[in-house]
């Protein structure tokens, strides 16, 4: 009850501010406001989960594609040596065809001229570019 | 010769230089080197030391106020006028002596002008008893008030730290926190430090309104630090503002330490689920939802979850580029030079060189510490429910807001003990939870501890 009668202003008028109150009471008054932003936040968190939720059920994913892939009009060219790891080539070449979205010929693959990791690189780059200030 | 050399020398301001305004030279080459040198937070450092130096100068035409009413500064009893009606004044003349009515006050007993003008009437004769804001007299002049006279009132009047905000919300991804909803709670837990800071600050004898100022330095959240502190304790603002921009620089030194003593190198080393994608309806309809949600809870802090969200809505609805673009650059940027230097012209010697400019930057690194714990904590409870989905503890630091470095220092510290752990995008939910959070209980505070 003490908690929802500091849930409006008005029911504790400037009380905490006269400063006559003992550290027990202030402990409380502590509490509260952390109840209150707990409260808040999980409020917020059950509210966007149960959000979410319905919302990917009224909005299904498209189901994936079921047609056979048509066989390859031309054989693939025969993989050059370069002392990479093969999965590492499929990843690259995913990411190739994820962003140019059509065909190509991965010709060579050359380590970034850097002693930091790309990643880190890449991220701290968009975090800083998007948020400058605070 | 001589005499035209003796006259120009009356006219300069070596004489009115004093000890305070040169100590206070120091701290702005200090917070200059800190800026520049060492680059921390320089966007609003390097602003702010700057106002500090021109406040620290014998300066004219740039603080001084329009002439106008001049207000009793505190409850006050009027003891005596130094000047008479028709009296020519000038900035930094005593008018005069006041006696504070209230015997535990602290306040300079000393009325200064803080324009130029004539003195056209006495309101209040000697004697005579006055409420803070009650009009002492009134200057007139032509002249209008200096530049930063005007500058501050965005302070004064709460209008810059929401302007700020909108361009924050322009710039804020909250897609991870939409994607795993659940971080909301680590930036919730965040808050702990700014709790338990009120009640350090109350034991140390600061009052209220001062200790929920000086506590929500914890939150990381530089316009949300000085928004509350303008409304509870506008005497500290300028303590408040540096040490919690100063301490948000120092993030990578403050939080590592206290995330190893906190968790241990298994919780390290989770690694945590993909993130799965969010629509934009979602975006959009999470903007509104902590709009109203929030609005209603805590109306005080409507200002800033209003101007937040609404930045946030205008880049996520994806129909309004120029306004987006206007928000994440050109509005923020001019913002930020007048906060800055807003904020730093009030660094007079006089305000800044106190015992309680010492004890707030000692308050505000426990504030950030116990933020930064109450975080982790949280993600170590929740892991105990949590078993397919576990979170890394170390991104219950990114809970306290200083965005994006609170989340920058979770995955460097997640990748020291897993180099293919990237837990840059997880951290990034609690981190924008945490300016939520921190926009929350400074609410509760302005709300329940009287801010005007």
């Amino acid at each position: 009850m003490a908690v929802l009668s500091l849930l409006h202003p008005a029911s504790m008028p400037l009380a905490a501010a006269s400063g006559s109150f003992t550290f027990l009471y202030q402990v409380g008054y502590q509490a509260a406001g952390m109840m209150i932003v707990l409260g808040a936040l999980g409020g917020l968190w059950l509210i966007v989960a149960a959000l979410g939720r319905v919302l990917r059920l009224s909005q299904p994913d498209h189901p994936p594609v079921t047609r056979p892939l048509a066989a390859s009009p031309s054989p693939a060219p025969a993989p050059v040596d370069s002392g990479l790891d093969p999965r590492l080539i499929a990843a690259i070449s995913a990411a190739i065809h994820v962003t140019l979205k059509s065909r190509f010929q991965l010709v060579s693959i050359q380590p970034e001229q850097t002693h930091t990791p790309a990643w880190s690189q890449e991220g701290r780059r968009e975090i800083y570019q998007s948020h400058r200030v605070r | 010769m001589y005499d035209n050399l003796v006259n120009f020398l009356q006219l300069t301001a070596f004489n009115l230089v004093t000890w305070q305004m040169c100590v206070m030279w120091i701290v702005v080459l200090v917070l200059f080197y800190l800026a520049v040198f060492k680059e921390f937070e320089p966007l609003l450092l390097v602003p702010i030391a700057f106002g500090a130096l021109i406040a620290n100068l014998p300066t004219q035409g740039v603080v001084n106020q329009a002439p106008g009413p001049v207000l009793a500064p505190f409850d006050a009893r009027v003891v005596a006028w130094h000047v008479r009606v028709g009296d020519e004044v000038k900035e930094g003349m005593k008018l005069a002596t006041l006696a504070p009515t209230n015997p535990n006050a602290r306040d300079e007993p000393v009325l200064v002008a803080r324009s130029h003008g004539k003195l056209i009437s006495i309101v209040a004769p000697v004697g005579a008893v006055v409420l803070e804001g009650q009009p002492l007299t009134e200057v007139y002049s032509n002249e209008p008030g200096g530049l930063f006279y005007y500058l501050s009132k965005g302070i004064h009047w709460e209008l810059f730290p929401p302007l700020i905000f909108l361009g924050v919300g322009a710039l804020t991804d909250f897609g991870p926190l939409i994607a795993r909803p659940i971080t909301l709670l680590l930036g919730g837990a965040a808050q702990l430090g700014v709790a338990m800071t009120f009640l350090g600050a109350t034991l140390l004898g600061f009052s209220s309104g001062e200790a929920a100022s000086i506590g929500i330095i914890g939150g990381a959240d530089g316009p949300t630090a000085i928004f509350t502190a303008n409304k509870l304790a506008p005497h500290l603002l300028s303590a408040i503002a540096v040490a919690a921009y100063s301490y948000m620089s120092l993030v990578p030194l403050i939080q590592p330490p206290i995330m190893r003593l906190l968790t241990t190198k298994k919780e390290r080393l989770i690694r945590m689920k993909s993130l799965r994608p969010v629509s934009k309806l979602e975006r959009l309809l999470f903007a509104v939802l902590v709009t109203v949600v929030c609005i209603l809870l805590v109306p005080a802090a409507s200002a800033l979850i209003a101007m937040l969200m609404l930045g946030n809505f205008l880049r996520e609805c994806g129909v309004t580029d120029r306004l987006v673009k206007a928000s994440q650059n050109e509005i923020i940027n001019v913002i930020t030079i007048f906060l800055g230097t807003s904020v730093g012209m009030t660094m007079t010697g006089e305000a800044f060189l106190r015992a309680e400019t010492l004890k707030i930057i000692g308050l505000g690194v426990v504030a950030f510490g116990i933020s930064t714990a109450g975080g982790i904590l949280m993600a170590k409870v929740l892991n105990l429910f949590l078993r397919n989905d576990r979170i890394n503890p170390l991104i219950g630091s990114a809970g306290v807001s200083a965005v994006p470095m609170a989340a920058r220092v979770s995955h460097v510290e997640g990748q020291k003990y897993d180099t293919g752990n990237y837990l840059l995008m997880h951290a990034m939910g609690p981190n924008v939870a945490g300016v939520i959070g921190t926009a929350v209980i400074a609410g509760y505070y302005i709300a329940t501890l009287g801010g005007h």
